[in-house]
């Protein structure tokens, strides 16, 4: 049984125009992947593919004008409640913590660091000050802040970017969690800080077997620190598999687009082009949702698309995938 | 805690520095305006048996023939020397007049702000939690119905209600009934007065006498303050650290604990702001309810054209909204940490 | 060729109920904020139609009489008509706060927008005068100063119309303030567009829209501070049906219990004041970005 198990999952927003018209974005249609105990899924797509939305789902946040059509998420085999409500608030922060974006403006600005790391841990049955204050200190120092004691005091304004992304990372790990969510961990900050940052948070992953999925759109960062990858175009996934095969043999043409327009690729064999403008989710096309961008589209590519395997771990959705590799 | 200290004190002074350019102008402002009304208050001051000789030695005495630079001049030496000259109604020394009369205006201001924050703050939290739900959308209608009377028609009708109609409140004349002897004046609100001496049946007349203004004046309040919160928190709750303390599983009165530090120093802010304007408002009131506050004495003045009065209330309310924007600005820079 | 106009008449009508419906959905209160306004200006304008009396015609015989057939709203302690008066009040609540508005805007427009985008003394100036203003009572303000310049209906237009300038820079200097760190701007000015170009082609649409919203409220404070000033007794004479006059003359006959001649002007006041609220707070709401369109 897997840790986590996304079953076709369909998420509508639905709302009313000026002109009293009922407009549905359709922001997930069929996501359905699977994490298994100890691996790091790399959730990747351009913005607005669906990766945040899908975060939320998994972390029982999704409010109206958000509506879950269909679908079900499992975790450790019990059905997750989708929408914000009691039923999941149990699991966050505890079972699955997520490290936002934004680190600077995630933390509470009238609160210290240690503070919070506290608050976090009691939050979810930690009794004893002490304890919590002890443990506090210890993830202060796995996650390399220098000076750990005095940084318990600071405030949350007076971090850098790269420290205050250390400290969410902290605060994700604290309660032990078996499921991580990274949502772009890496906005904002430094190049060089990234790697720090995210090299701290593969070791401690590992360390503690825990399950992660980081969310990014940048490849670099699925390539170098995920095990699994699942590709995301308007809230389907359309390739998925482990990171190494994915992206040897690119069966989706989405999947091949992605990575040739990476700057290395782009400098290696120059332009691609044809990425278009991102799919309008209130008007999806028939069949398949990557047809109007697709150079390999044809008129097949109008009904339903089949789930296509490459064998026992990497499938893709697709009525043409590429066979030559 | 030296530090702390020396953090204050550098604040205030450079508070004080920086708001001296303010006063003067306000009070060089209101120097030059009331002298513009055309009104002759040697007239008014000799009577109007005087004539044409007596009237040019009154102004003489009263330095009325100096141009008005010098005049000023003079006012602000005399301003040095505490003296903030005389009503011609009656010759009353200003300066006492106003501490005679300023506390019965605080009174009100006070009280007033007090109870349009218990009830306001509360409602634009509820209302900010549900934005555009059917609470939001009722009390915003109904505090904005309240903010748009204007407060003497509301005072009027609130005596012609409670008074004449239903006869519970008192007369709106003064601040006590008749027949209740003031108490001993210490800080000039019988509230406090009374309370000190125990007069209970002083106390229970001044409350009763304030009722109706202070009803009044509460519900003009209290709208900028409902749609304030309601703005404040609504902006709080849709942050960035309020949805990640979501995320985190934190329980809702957390996250409201949390909002509400974060929301601290904007309500302070606004509350400074809310309480200065309102001074100027409250003369209104008084004059509605004859009160006997400042407001009601300055607002007389200037139609009256009595300088010194005009000059002195201005300078009371100008002296006293700067007071209390630097006691909330130094609150805010003591508990905010992004200081 | 009539049944073509027919339909298109009625694909015209159809089209704005369901729009009108869709902005009620979206914003209630800017449509009763809407419809209110529209109300009291449609009486303003048809004043002579509607009312049934002359608003300065004076009847000996009826004075103080009670709200009966003859006199909807009651008469008042001069034997005139409440009602009439109201209704003619409403030219004047108009014609205070309408030119008042354009004088505000007229002058604190181009203000906010030099100072906003030029900066430097000007600038310097508007904030300081606005705190000075901050701690001035406004209202003690308006007083002195129609006090001074005369007790006519124009120097109180203009004396509101000039006090609310600052408080509109103020907004139109935000909206231009943040336009001008905006990457469109920059590329305009990287263009090589000279700096008025720049402000009135580039910045001000933008800048208006956003302070759009201020101009109702301003107009309601308007409206609000013209009565108060009569009330007190200052810019309007009697016989003028000002509602804030009348207010004044009512208020000696609440205590004796004859309530019309002060309750009806004060409804009207108040309904038209909450009537611009509610339009300006409507139309923050409308023109807030964050309540367009659907989540991700």
């Amino acid at each position: 049984m897997s840790l986590l198990t996304v079953d076709d999952l369909h998420v509508h927003f639905i709302a009313r125009g000026l002109d009293n018209q009922l407009r549905t974005a359709k922001a997930l249609n069929g996501v359905s992947f699977n994490v298994e105990k100890g691996q790091v899924l790399g959730l990747v797509g351009e913005t607005g593919a669906g990766k945040s939305l899908t975060a939320l789902a998994l972390l029982g946040l999704l409010r109206p004008p958000a509506k879950v059509v269909q679908g079900q998420i499992r975790f450790k085999g019990q059905p997750l409640g989708l929408l914000d409500g009691h039923a999941s608030q149990g699991m966050r922060g505890k079972s699955i913590t997520l490290i936002p974006q934004s680190p600077k403006t995630s933390l509470d600005p009238t609160t210290r660091i240690g503070e919070q790391l506290i608050r976090m841990q009691r939050e979810h049955g930690e009794a004893s000050y002490a304890a919590a204050h002890a443990r506090a200190l210890e993830m202060l120092a796995s996650v390399q802040i220098p000076d750990p004691a005095q940084r318990m005091q600071a405030w949350p304004h007076e971090l850098s970017g790269g420290m205050a992304q250390r400290v969410l990372i902290a605060a994700g790990l604290i309660n032990s969690p078996e499921l991580v969510i990274a949502d772009e961990p890496t906005t904002g900050l430094d190049l060089t800080v990234q790697a720090e940052v995210l090299d701290i948070f593969k070791r401690l992953v590992r360390a503690n077997g825990m399950s992660a999925i980081i969310i990014t759109h940048d490849l670099g960062i699925v390539a170098h620190y995920c095990d699994r990858m699942a590709v995301m175009f308007a809230g389907t996934i359309i390739e998925e598999g482990p990171v190494g095969k994915v992206f040897e043999e690119q069966k989706h043409p989405y999947t091949q687009n992605l990575i040739a327009s990476t700057p290395k690729q782009i400098a290696l064999h120059g332009f691609v082009g044809g990425v278009g403008s991102p799919p309008n989710l209130y008007d999806l096309p028939q069949g398949c949702v990557y047809k109007d961008r697709c150079s390999k589209a044809q008129s097949t590519c109008s009904t339903p698309v089949p789930l296509v395997r490459f064998g026992p771990d990497h499938q893709a959705r697709c009525h043409h995938p590429d066979q030559g590799r | 805690m030296g530090g702390q200290t020396a953090r204050i004190a550098r604040f205030i002074g450079v508070r004080l520095a920086v708001s001296a350019p303010v006063i003067l102008g306000i009070v060089f402002l209101t120097f030059m305006l009331i002298r513009m009304g055309g009104q002759d208050p040697v007239a008014m001051l000799a009577g109007p048996m005087a004539d044409e000789a007596m009237l040019n030695a009154l102004r003489a005495q009263l330095q009325l023939d100096q141009p008005l630079l010098a005049q000023f001049a003079n006012y602000m030496v005399r301003i040095a020397h505490g003296d903030l000259g005389v009503s011609w109604q009656g010759g009353i020394p200003v300066l006492n007049e106003i501490r005679h009369l300023f506390p019965a205006t605080l009174e009100l201001v006070l009280l007033s702000v007090a109870l349009a924050a218990l009830i306001g703050i509360p409602i634009g939290m509820r209302a900010a939690t549900k934005p555009n739900g059917w609470f939001d959308q009722i009390s915003r209608f109904v505090s904005l119905a309240g903010f748009s009377m204007p407060t003497y028609w509301m005072g009027l009708m609130a005596i012609l209600v409670f008074f004449y109609i239903l006869r519970w409140a008192p007369a709106p004349m003064g601040r006590l009934s008749m027949e209740v002897a003031a108490p001993a004046v210490v800080t000039g609100s019988i509230l406090v007065d009374a309370l000190l001496e125990a007069n209970w049946r002083a106390m229970g007349s001044a409350l009763a006498h304030l009722a109706l203004p202070v009803a009044c004046f509460t519900m003009l309040a209290a709208a900028p303050m409902i749609k304030q919160t309601r703005a404040i928190v609504i902006e709080i709750m849709g942050s960035d650290y309020v949805r990640y303390a979501r995320a985190n599983g934190f329980s809702a009165a957390t996250v409201r604990r949390m909002a509400l530090r974060n929301a601290a120093t904007p309500l302070l802010t606004f509350l400074g702001s809310e309480l200065t304007s309102l001074l100027a408002a409250a003369a209104l009131i008084e004059y509605i309810f004859s009160l006997s506050g400042l407001g009601q004495w300055g607002l007389n003045a200037i139609l009256l054209g009595d300088f010194a009065v005009v000059q002195g209330y201005v300078l009371t309310l100008a002296l006293f909204s700067m007071a209390i924007f630097m006691v909330i600005d130094l609150i805010v820079m003591l508990i905010e940490p992004r200081n | 060729m009539l049944a073509m106009d027919k339909t298109k008449a009625q694909a015209w009508a159809h089209g704005f109920y369901v729009h009108a419906i869709g902005l009620t959905r979206r914003s209630p209160t800017f449509v009763a904020g809407l419809c209110m306004v529209l109300f009291f200006l449609g009486v303003a304008i048809f004043a002579g139609v509607i009312a049934p009396y002359s608003p300065t015609e004076s009847f000996s015989y009826d004075i103080l009489r009670a709200p009966s057939d003859r006199f909807i709203f009651g008469s008042d302690g001069n034997g005139m008509d409440v009602f009439s008066r109201v209704i003619y009040g409403c030219r004047y609540a108009f014609g205070i706060a309408v030119p008042a508005g354009l004088i505000m805007v007229g002058i604190g427009l181009p203000l906010g927008l030099i100072a906003g985008y030029k900066g430097g003394l000007l600038d310097e100036v508007l904030l300081r005068t606005l705190d000075v203003l901050r701690a001035f009572p406004t209202i003690i303000l308006a007083l002195a100063v129609v006090a001074a310049t005369g007790q006519s209906l124009i120097s109180m237009v203009v004396v509101i119309g000039v006090l609310d300038s600052p408080i509109f820079a103020r907004v139109v200097r935000a909206e231009v303030l943040n336009l001008r760190a905006s990457t469109f701007v920059k590329a305009a000015v990287a263009m090589g567009n000279p700096a008025w170009r720049v402000m009135v082609v580039h910045i001000l649409p933008n800048a208006i829209l956003g302070a759009t919203a201020q101009l109702p409220m301003r107009m309601a404070w308007a409206v609000r501070i013209s009565a108060t000033l009569a009330f007190i007794g200052v810019g309007i004479q009697a016989p003028t049906p000002e509602w804030g006059a009348m207010i004044r003359q009512g208020a000696e006959y609440v205590i004796t219990g004859e309530w019309w001649a002060a309750l009806f002007p004060g409804l009207a006041l108040m309904l038209l004041v909450l009537g611009f609220n509610l339009l300006g707070d409507g139309l923050t709401d409308i023109l807030d970005p964050k309540r367009r369109g659907v989540g991700k």
